[in-house]
């Protein structure tokens, strides 16, 4: 009992001082720069095509115009701009954080001192994974703040919102009204389950990490995978591949924004996300355990 | 507690088809200052490793203060500290978070502890600067300091001198030996400075290709030959009269206008040969016991040659 208070103290003590890392390094706040870069252009962007609609737009799209005047506010925006969010510019951001903090300390000794210490090095790994969990969460957060804030700024803060098919609801073309009512428990669900989707992406750096130990190779290969299952996945006739791509169910969160939110298939997809996840912790690990370092 | 800091048998270790560490036994007494003296890749680091449990041995046994390394290395590690190749600290933390964050992986530790122990490395003023400023003299203080902390008894020092101006030298030589005696801390310093490890350690092992070639009491080892220094500008009539004599010559250091003669003998031999070289009509320049230096030792035990090229050596 008390072996397991003592490392659970360490594991505390260990994120702690993950934690700090992150947050003292002037490139942490790198991630919250794009993030509020991201943001900006959304809404320039929506801003544009609802007052100033290109001139060659066909007819009916004009009223398309009018129909996102009417239904944007802040939580379509906020949902808008979580799209690219979460399809690049986090597991970009997230990716290169997580890298950083392990290949990169590989690299430069830290991890030596660090293992000089009484720690198990299961628990270095456990650490840098829980405290770049709650850095992911930390700028969805923001994320979700900043584009709700200015979603209702610019275009109002509540009322229904707008969906587009393709975008959020896979493969069913056309454009949805989602109930205001329902708007902000939706919202706050599809963050939380794209942090969930986050974690494989934390999870596999800090996997490649372990493998590599230098910072360039545990960027580039996990990001050469990400992208490419990414790139595999949108094609169509590469479906019997799809359902092994590790990128298949990063999109978990959407079943948050079907008229009737799919459970079971969230649910399923869940779990193979979260097997990926430990997957990667436990190669992780396993791989940390037999290092020389 | 055993007498024994550090004891290890028959640790092997392989890279691929490298052979990096032969067989190597070890016995480290409590309370004293260890060398392990070996020219560059002979080995030094990866043992250094292997007892720290950062590196895995193929073969071989490893005890820290009696406890087995292998099945008690986090205990262990609670009393033990080090800096290994490069001291490497987070750069964006100021040197006192740095030594915070480190040591309470260790256990409790006091703000005034980590104070005291900046103040020994004489860091006190900068405490609060980020590390990312300092000079590498300092972070190899820093080094120093973090593997003192919480209260460590045994610290491994990984060419704790490289880097360092004159005066940090001295200054780093100074403070491991007042460890030693102050606080009864057993210091292990892998070096290929002969001269440092002469000045601070009680005892020495050297390494060479991996394979331990001496270990032994650094005093012993610098006084084990007998050896008397003769220096004369007679040169050509001395070397005639050692042949004559049977003087077995170990070596003959040429300068300007004079030679020195290393001759195999004891100190209580000087008088006599005095005499006969005065008899001989032979000017005396200079006749007195002969002292190796630790270079000498390391050159003959390792085979090597003074006359070789200095990458040949180190």
């Amino acid at each position: 009992m008390s072996k397991l208070l003592e490392k659970t103290r360490q594991i505390l003590f260990l994120t702690d001082f993950e934690l700090k890392k992150l947050f003292r390094q002037k490139q942490g706040y790198a991630g919250l720069a794009v993030i509020i870069l991201l943001v900006a252009l959304c809404a320039i962007g929506v801003y544009l095509r609802i007052y100033y609609p290109p001139k060659h737009v066909h007819v009916p799209n004009k009223f398309f115009g009018q129909m996102l005047k009417d239904l944007v506010n802040g939580v379509s925006f906020s949902l808008t701009v979580l799209l690219p969010g979460i399809y690049i510019l986090l597991p970009l951001v997230v990716g290169i954080f997580a890298a950083g903090s392990f290949a990169a300390e590989f690299q430069n000794g830290q991890v030596r001192t660090v293992s000089l210490r009484s720690v198990p090095r299961l628990s270095i790994v456990l650490a840098k994974f829980i405290a770049l969990s709650f850095y992911s969460y930390v700028l969805l957060g923001v994320m979700m703040v900043i584009s709700y804030a200015c979603g209702a700024f610019m275009f109002g803060a509540t009322g229904d919102i707008l969906l587009f098919g393709p975008a959020f609801l896979g493969k069913e073309a056309g454009i949805y009204i989602m109930d205001g009512s329902i708007a902000y428990q939706r919202l706050f669900l599809a963050y939380f389950f794209a942090g969930y989707a986050l974690l494989s992406i934390v999870a596999m750096f800090l996997m490649f990490s372990a493998i590599f130990k230098k910072m360039t190779m545990a960027v580039v290969i996990p990001m050469g995978i990400y992208f490419t299952s990414y790139i595999l996945g949108a094609l169509p006739f590469m479906e019997s591949l799809q359902r092994f791509l590790p990128t298949r169910y990063i999109m978990v969160w959407k079943y948050t924004m079907a008229q009737d939110i799919m459970w079971d298939a969230m649910l399923s997809d869940g779990i193979f996300l979260g097997l990926y996840t430990v997957s990667y912790l436990i190669i992780a690990s396993v791989i940390m355990n037999t290092s020389d370092l | 507690m055993s007498d024994l800091a550090i004891k290890a048998r028959g640790v092997r270790k392989t890279y691929g088809r490298f052979v990096a560490l032969k067989n190597i036994d070890l016995d480290v007494k409590s309370g004293v200052v260890y060398g392990f003296l070996g020219p560059n890749g002979a080995g030094k680091t990866t043992l250094i490793k292997i007892l720290l449990g950062l590196s895995i041995p193929n073969d071989g046994e490893v005890e820290i203060f009696g406890k087995d390394l292998f099945l008690e290395r986090n205990t262990i590690l609670k009393s033990v500290g080090a800096v290994v190749e490069a001291p490497a600290f987070f750069e964006y933390l100021t040197a006192y978070e740095n030594l915070y964050h480190l040591t309470r992986l260790s256990g409790n530790i006091s703000r005034e502890k980590i104070e005291d122990t900046l103040k020994v490395v004489g860091l006190e003023d900068v405490a609060g600067k980020n590390v990312g400023a300092f000079s590498y003299g300092m972070k190899q203080r820093l080094g120093i300091a973090n593997a003192l902390l919480p209260e460590n008894k045994l610290i491994f020092l990984d060419e704790p001198t490289n880097g360092l101006d004159p005066h940090g030298i001295l200054g780093v030589r100074q403070l491991i030996k007042r460890l030693c005696r102050e606080s009864g801390i057993t210091v292990f310093i892998s070096s290929h400075m002969l001269a440092e490890v002469e000045q601070v350690c009680d005892y020495v092992t050297i390494i060479d290709k991996g394979e331990k070639v001496c270990e032994a009491k650094v005093s012993d080892l610098v006084e084990r030959q007998s050896r008397i220094e003769f220096k004369t500008s007679d040169v050509g009539k001395a070397a005639e009269f050692l042949r004559s004599g049977n003087y077995e010559i170990i070596d003959e250091r040429k300068h300007h206008d004079s030679s020195a003669f290393i001759l195999k003998g004891h100190e209580s031999e000087i008088p006599e040969l005095a005499r006969r070289l005065v008899s001989a009509g032979i000017g005396i320049l200079k006749i007195s016991r002969h002292k190796d230096t630790l270079e000498d030792v390391f050159v003959e035990i390792t085979g090597k040659n003074k006359t070789d090229s200095v990458s040949d050596r180190f």
